[in-house]
């Protein structure tokens, strides 16, 4: 066991930290206006695509880890860049085993850009019920500004051409959502991992942007002076941030483990998987939470940039299942083990 | 990142599994004993311990040891735990006296109290917290002044596991007043002729834990362990390895905890209620997360690093999953627990009382997140 990071790994969380840096400030640029990519979007998808993809189907031997490693960064600076939605679309397409064919090259190296096509109105998760227009997708992410949509179907995975994107109002603006409706699919491929690989591309920017909020509100809590000390030294103002950061600690190790569990096709990959969405998207609200609290009066204004946090944890929380339904099915999966007839 | 055992690892588990199926054969499940019973189980399992060789496993071989690294021990005790084996009477002996006195102690010492340890003869406590020091350790008043020869000890000790049962105490005292708290401090290896032992009885009715009163008692200068006045340095070292070696139990015994109260709920027919999936979803994440950051702890470890203040948010997260599956478990029973007299009732509600401890023993809830507050956050202190 070598449960640390590679050299590898933190090579591409500082070259994409430091992507992300630039492109810092767009998830409050698009509260007055459209959404516009960030600088370091076409970057991301050119030069990172093959992150995470497998060798069978077009990659070079990068493990999932590396891919979520580079999203976590992303979501820490709340970069509204379409590229974890277009890594989430291919996720959804790598884990057919069975599949030997390449994914096409423009998808790799970024030229086309795909957002996945998960969630059905009304459903709270993947699979939890037929949905009642079986081609008709909610919460998609840039699907105006995508190329294409992989869309989960019952019966799998396809490459679908919209015929109708309707544009909702997101609680993110930088993050905008539409229901699209797909036309049927002509050739399905098995989900296989799919759906778990793209759901913990969701999980890593989750676990960001907890980590992102963590150390606004610590900034925060180190610099304001009340009553002749920095608030930062009131417990009352400590020990929440301390429990924020304990749940973003352990959803982030959740979801490497579970990318892991996944990549190496582990007996309890699925349960990680729910797992990790569950306690990712937790971490996240609680810490954009508690950034909110900790800046006072100016942390409900629009002015100061907690919210932003809060909206971007919102959004991922909803996307790809809700996190109260990843976590049902993390307590029925696990009670489900103990049955008597259950294998032990 | 890779998170599978290598095969050095595997071979030493199966080694160690191999050795633990066969001794824990006639060992009942400790979970359903009384206090009584757990220690003689306890006493029963030092003695096969010792008789296996398995005393001093992360020792050096100079010393009769095993000469293995400190995650061994580490390791050993995640298999064991996994079975549910008792707690080693002489733990304090073996994994906290024997490697502090290797690290500190003089050929002398070394030579007067290893071989009793590993041979299961000696056996040890731990006399570190007071009445009035318990999270603010360095603030104890237990005084040593100087006689000829040696010195003369009064105060009070609490919190002591296994002082009845103890022939030598890690003792710590204060031998200059006058120094600055951490510098004052002076750690002894005291023999304990004239200790006064009083138990503790818990909330849950358990003795587990002592008193200790000491009167005027005597410790000779070769008894001082790691030089006058270098108490706390030497303190640290022994709180170091009870955290190691206890570094992978605590993943163990929150699924443990997990387990047991799903068991019930399955046993029961009440384990489809939706409030009742919807907490195991939250108690399974956080014990998980547990299990996982023990590994990424380990890892850290290994690659040469310390263990750095994240260790408090497991300890956090794994007190929270012990206290609220232990809870659920009492008040899935017909009356919300409050009737003793059921089926295995008692039990539960002495785990879940025993459970209460958890923020606070090793550590309180709170020491734990100033700790997290100060180390992860940069925030200033606030204690």
């Amino acid at each position: 066991m070598r449960a640390t990071f590679t050299q590898e790994q933190q090579e591409i969380a500082e070259a994409v930290g430091s992507l992300a840096e630039s492109g810092k400030g767009t998830a409050r640029a698009a509260l007055s206006g459209p959404w516009q990519a960030p600088a370091g979007d076409a970057a991301l998808l050119r030069d990172f695509g093959l992150l995470g993809v497998p060798e069978a189907v077009g990659g070079i031997g990068s493990s999932l880890i590396d891919l979520l490693v580079a999203v976590e960064a992303l979501g820490e600076h709340l970069v509204a860049s379409r590229f974890p939605a277009h890594a989430a679309a291919v996720q959804l397409m790598c884990g057919d085993r069975a599949r030997s064919v390449p994914l096409p090259a423009d998808v790799l190296d970024g030229r086309r850009v795909l957002t996945a096509a998960v969630d059905a109105p009304g459903a709270a998760g993947w699979a939890d019920r037929v949905p009642v227009d079986p081609l008709v997708r909610t919460l998609v992410p840039y699907a105006t500004q995508a190329d294409a949509v992989v869309a989960l179907g019952p019966a799998g995975v396809w490459l679908a051409d919209p015929i109708g994107v309707t544009a909702r109002e997101s609680v993110d603006p930088s993050v905008p959502l539409s229901d699209v409706a797909l036309s049927a699919a002509e050739q399905v491929t098995q989900p296989g991992a799919g759906v778990h690989r793209a759901a913990l591309v969701v999980a890593a920017e989750l676990c960001g942007v907890a980590q992102g909020a963590v150390e606004l509100a610590a900034e925060q809590a180190r610099t304001r002076r009340q009553f002749g000390r920095v608030i930062g030294s009131f417990q009352g103002v400590a020990f929440p941030l301390a429990e924020a950061a304990t749940a973003r600690k352990a959803a982030w190790d959740l979801t490497l483990y579970a990318a892991w569990a996944v990549d190496n096709a582990r007996p309890d990959a699925e349960i990680q998987v729910h797992a990790a969405k569950a306690a990712a998207g937790r971490a996240a609200i609680f810490a954009a939470e508690r950034c909110i609290q900790v800046h006072g009066g100016m942390g409900i204004t629009m002015e100061a940039d907690p919210h932003l946090f809060l909206r971007r944890a919102f959004v991922l929380d909803a996307r790809f299942g809700r996190g109260s339904w990843h976590r049902r099915r993390v307590g029925a999966l696990r009670i489900a083990a103990r049955r008597p007839t259950a294998p032990r | 990142m890779d998170f599978a055992d290598s095969d050095v690892d595997l071979a030493f588990r199966r080694t160690v599994g191999g050795w633990l199926d066969e001794a824990l054969r006639d060992v009942p499940d400790q979970e359903e004993l009384s206090q009584d019973e757990r220690e003689h189980w306890s006493r029963v399992w030092q003695d096969r311990l010792c008789a296996g060789g398995w005393a001093g496993l992360s020792w050096p071989v100079e010393h009769g040891g095993r000469g293995l690294d400190a995650l061994a021990q580490a390791v050993f005790n995640e298999e064991a735990a996994v079975r549910g084996a008792p707690y080693p009477l002489n733990g304090v002996g073996m994994m906290l006296a024997g490697p502090t006195i290797i690290a500190h102690g003089t050929d002398e010492q070394q030579a007067r109290h290893l071989p009793g340890i590993l041979h299961g003869e000696e056996y040890w406590c731990q006399g570190f917290s007071e009445p009035g020091s318990g999270s603010d350790l360095a603030s104890l008043r237990t005084t040593a002044t100087r006689v000829d020869g040696g010195w003369r000890i009064n105060g009070a000790k609490i919190w002591t596991s296994n002082a009845h049962n103890a022939s030598r105490c890690l003792l710590l005292a204060r031998t200059d007043a006058e120094a600055p708290k951490h510098r004052g401090i002076t750690y002894f290896l005291a023999p304990m002729d004239g200790f006064t032992i009083r138990p503790l009885e818990m909330i849950n009715g358990d003795t587990e834990f002592n008193e200790m009163f000491l009167d005027d008692v005597f410790v000779s200068d070769d008894d001082v362990l790691g030089g006058v006045g270098n108490g706390w340095r030497v303190a640290l070292t022994t709180l170091a390895f009870e955290r190691g070696s206890m570094a992978l139990n605590l993943w163990v015994w929150a699924r443990q905890a997990v387990d047991r109260v799903v068991d019930l709920a399955v046993e029961r027919g009440v384990a489809d209620d939706s409030a009742f999936v919807d907490a195991v979803g939250a108690l399974q994440c956080d014990a998980e997360a547990v299990r996982i950051g023990s590994m990424r702890m380990v890892g850290e470890t290994r690659a040469g690093g310390v263990p750095g203040p994240e260790t408090s948010a497991l300890k956090s997260l794994w007190a929270g999953v012990v206290q609220n599956a232990n809870r659920l478990a009492v008040q899935l029973d017909e009356a919300g627990g409050v009737l003793l007299d059921g089926d295995g009732a008692a039990a539960r509600m002495r785990r879940y009382l025993r459970a209460r401890a958890h923020t606070i023993e090793g550590g309180t809830e709170e020491v734990q997140k100033s700790i997290l507050a100060e180390r992860v956050l940069d925030l200033p202190r606030s204690r």
